[in-house]
């Protein structure tokens, strides 16, 4: 039975409410990504300072990763592919941490000072890493040999945590 | 006119007092006849107060006891709602409801105190979000609105047509989400902005959804999903 | 016997998804087993509501979403369908940059380069393979991942070490904000609403009626312990081999270690293949979950128990959620942080649908004699204020600790 059932209705206009909620929500998300993403700049020592904590921890983290990667590449326990791949990551989070920590301006002539104590430890270690990584990908052999100053490193890296964190 | 129109605007007593807003529209079957299904529904009575989760809930049944505290808090917000009769009011303008009466000559009863012939149906509860199910039970949208037909001489208004699809929803909606809807749903159907009706002689049954005595495809909603099924799922092999 | 056996273990496998594998590795290794507690919660808390979604979906053959318009009303289910249709589309994108991380472990070939074949796939899987048979494939293969638990068990005989670092506060060097960010993430990857939308529109889809309830519930009481066992486990992994050296977790590529150091390349694959299988179901799961939330808000046919083509929009949804995921991991964003977002937004949205179904599963129009009972009411209601207290928390708590940074 296709009775007259279908017709169409002459519509109206939906009630206006005001805006607001759409901006909120609009600065909201805004507000969380921006703040989910920056390093801002640091003013204080001890702000510089807590950067300067946070980017040793950071690569400590990195380089104990490789540490690991390597041992478990040369005996055996891992694929060649999936190491590489670790490895990878590893120096993307430890020159990460590098940069964001070297673009931040030092605000004065202590952080210079902390500055200088850490840099030179953060770039051997990025150094080190880069240099698993390609003897990873060429899966050549004795990595534990090429990781093996990610050790010391590391752990000059904890105290530098330990002491100002 | 649509449901739409009359829940959630304002009541306004013979002295000119705001006395909240409608929440609900009672509706009772006793109208002209409207083919499959019978004596049509009129509109009976508006319940003042807010139709949100309280309302919704279905704590005023008896034998829902919910979560404890759920059920005191909802219980309350519902308590003590009052309801204006159809022949008490005056007129309807834009967006308000002017009474005869007074507030305090208002009543309370309940949906099953009113003594009635002919069967007693809640839209916003019972009727209005309900899922319509063809006689094949394919789904064929909800019911999003309800077209009411305003009679002459006092009579009760007649609920005519269940309007469904994102354009009768949009103004449920209403505000900004609602206006886009709208739009989204004018443009997937060629420029129209006007909602689909379904004629009240084309339902079967209500019970926990509304049954329809046409099949879906015959149904306005139904082009939406024909342009998809004939443009995009159709061309992918194994449908 | 055997089908409840079965259902059990389907439950198990497909219980971890990335956003499990993330948070638990992550909490692991910066926290130790101080928030494994929030696992257990979770677990309950998860249990409890697919519980009564699928009883609610039984006893009134109604679906989630279609239950939450009905209560809700339009306008609050409209912005309800937002916010989870947004979170559905986000976690979607997690679960094919997950699987395209697995694939890059395996050859070494860069991650993007799987996104859009992985899509390709998932969608393929959803079009030609039967509900039920996909659930139990992926499901099963997800088992694997018990190879955890034996790691564990190897690197830390005894469990001693681990159940050293249970507790209940953050360590000394990290604060409150933290640790309750990170709480939130759990909860959010052990309550994921997709699963919800998932097992009741399954419910529904099976055509359960009141005779399966028992069997089902044996499913959920013990499969999903039992998948939550295995996301301690994974805590565990990383809070023994990571936490004592200050390592954090960022990469699924360290996810692996624990597994590699204690079985070698045998424990790899079978983790390799339980990872995939794992984040495959969950990403299928969550591709129709767009499609069942959508369709039954709307009112349109939907499910894989008709023909696509007489559930075309129900279809086009689905192919559209995982066009929409592909494109966002395209994006180039990592897909852990995704993951992180997914999951963190999963659990402040999660009163919105928990509250309606709770009231349904007390009413006995619709659950006939199957209502909750007083105990479970109680509980139930703990856990909703508990949501809540969550969902107010989260967006704070992500300002203030820079999403975990």
């Amino acid at each position: 039975m296709r009775a007259n059932a279908i017709r169409e209705l002459p519509g109206g206009t939906p009630r206006q409410r005001r805006g607001r909620s759409r901006t909120a929500s609009g600065l909201l998300i805004t507000l969380l990504l921006v703040s989910a993403a920056c390093t801002g700049p640091a003013r204080t020592t001890s702000a510089y300072q807590s950067k300067a904590v946070d980017t040793a921890d950071e690569v400590v983290s990195a380089s104990r990763t490789v540490l690991l990667a390597a041992q478990l590449g040369d005996e055996g326990r891992s694929f060649a592919p999936t190491i590489s791949v670790t490895v990878a990551d590893a120096e993307t989070d430890a020159e990460t941490a590098r940069d964001a920590f070297t673009s931040v301006q030092p605000p004065n002539a202590e952080s210079d000072n902390l500055r200088a104590a850490l840099l030179p430890t953060v770039q051997d270690a990025c150094d080190v890493i880069g240099e698993v990584r390609i003897a990873a990908r060429r899966a050549d052999g004795d990595l534990s040999q090429v990781a093996a100053p990610l050790g010391q490193l590391a752990d000059e890296l904890d105290a530098f945590s330990t002491r100002y964190g | 006119m649509r449901l739409a129109d009359l829940i959630d605007s304002r009541i306004v007593d013979a002295d000119g007092r705001d006395i909240g807003r409608v929440g609900d529209v009672w509706l009772i079957q006793n109208g002209p006849p409207i083919g499959v299904f019978g004596a049509a529904l009129t509109v009976d009575a508006l319940v003042i107060g807010r139709f949100g989760l309280a309302s919704r809930a279905g704590y005023e049944r008896e034998g829902v006891r919910g979560p404890a505290p759920i059920a005191w808090y909802l219980r309350r917000r519902t308590a003590h709602r009052q309801v204006v009769r159809w022949s008490d009011v005056l007129a309807i303008e834009e967006g308000r409801i002017r009474l005869r009466l007074r507030e305090g000559d208002l009543g309370r009863p309940s949906i099953e105190d009113v003594r009635t012939t002919g069967r007693r149906v809640s839209a916003g509860l019972e009727l209005l979000d309900r899922q319509l199910v063809d006689p094949d039970g394919m789904m064929a949208g909800k019911v999003d609105d309800l077209a009411i037909e305003l009679k002459d001489g006092g009579a009760p208004p007649v609920v005519t047509e269940i309007l469904a699809g994102p354009g009768a929803l949009a103004r449920r909606i209403g505000g900004t989400p609602g206006a886009w809807l709208a739009s989204v749903d004018a443009r997937l159907r060629g420029g129209s902005r006007d909602p689909a009706a379904i004629s009240f002689g084309v339902v079967a049954r209500i019970d926990d959804h509304v049954t329809l005595t046409v099949s879906r495809e015959e149904v306005a909603t139904f082009g939406f999903e024909e342009w998809v099924r004939d443009h995009v799922i159709e061309k992918i092999p194994g449908s | 016997m055997f089908e409840i056996f079965l259902g059990i273990l389907t439950a198990f496998g497909g219980f971890v998804d990335i956003g499990d594998l993330v948070a638990n590795s992550e909490t692991g290794a910066r926290f130790g087993m101080r928030l494994a507690w929030v696992v257990v919660v979770g677990v309950i808390g998860i249990v409890i509501f697919a519980e009564m979604a699928g009883r609610v979906a039984t006893m009134s053959k109604r679906p989630v979403f279609d239950i939450v318009r009905e209560r809700l009303g339009a306008r609050w289910a409209f912005v309800n369908l937002g916010a989870s249709f947004f979170i559905n589309l986000l976690t979607v994108a997690a679960e094919i940059g997950g699987l395209a991380l697995v694939i890059e472990l395996v050859t070494g070939l860069n991650y993007l380069l799987w996104v859009p074949l992985l899509g390709i796939a998932v969608w393929i899987v959803l079009w030609k393979l039967r509900f039920s048979l996909m659930e139990k494939v992926f499901g099963l293969s997800g088992l694997t991942l018990i190879v955890t638990l034996f790691a564990l068990w190897r690197l830390d005989p005894g469990l001693h070490r681990t159940v050293q670092t249970v507790g209940f506060a953050p360590p000394a060097s990290e604060g409150w904000a933290v640790y309750a960010f990170f709480a939130i993430a759990l909860l959010g990857a052990a309550m994921t609403p997709y699963e919800v939308f998932f097992f009741s529109s399954g419910a529904v889809e099976d055509h359960w009626t009141p005779k399966d309830l028992m069997v089902n519930r044996l499913n959920v009481y013990m499969g999903f312990p039992l998948g939550g066992i295995l996301s301690l486990a994974i805590m565990g992994a990383a809070a023994v081999v990571f936490e004592p050296h200050g390592v954090s977790l960022s990469h699924l590529s360290q996810v692996t270690l624990p597994v590699s150091l204690a079985f070698g390349k045998i424990g790899l694959v079978l983790l390799l293949y339980g990872m995939f299988a794992a984040i495959f179901s969950a990403a299928l799961e969550t591709a129709l979950s767009a499609g069942y939330t959508m369709s039954q808000f709307f009112g349109w046919q939907w499910g894989t128990f008709v023909k696509p083509r007489e559930a075309a929009r129900f279809h086009l949804v689905v192919v559209g959620s995982i066009v929409v995921g592909v494109l966002i991991a395209l994006t180039t964003i990592d897909p852990i942080l995704i993951t992180e977002y997914s999951i963190v937004l999963a659990a402040a949205a999660l009163p919105l649908t928990y509250l309606p179904i709770l009231i349904v599963a007390n009413d006995p129009m619709y659950m006939k004699d199957k209502v909750n009972s007083r105990p479970l009411n109680a509980i139930a209601f703990v856990f909703f204020v508990l949501l809540v207290i969550v969902s107010v928390a989260t967006i704070p708590l992500m300002i203030i600790t820079k999403a975990g940074a």
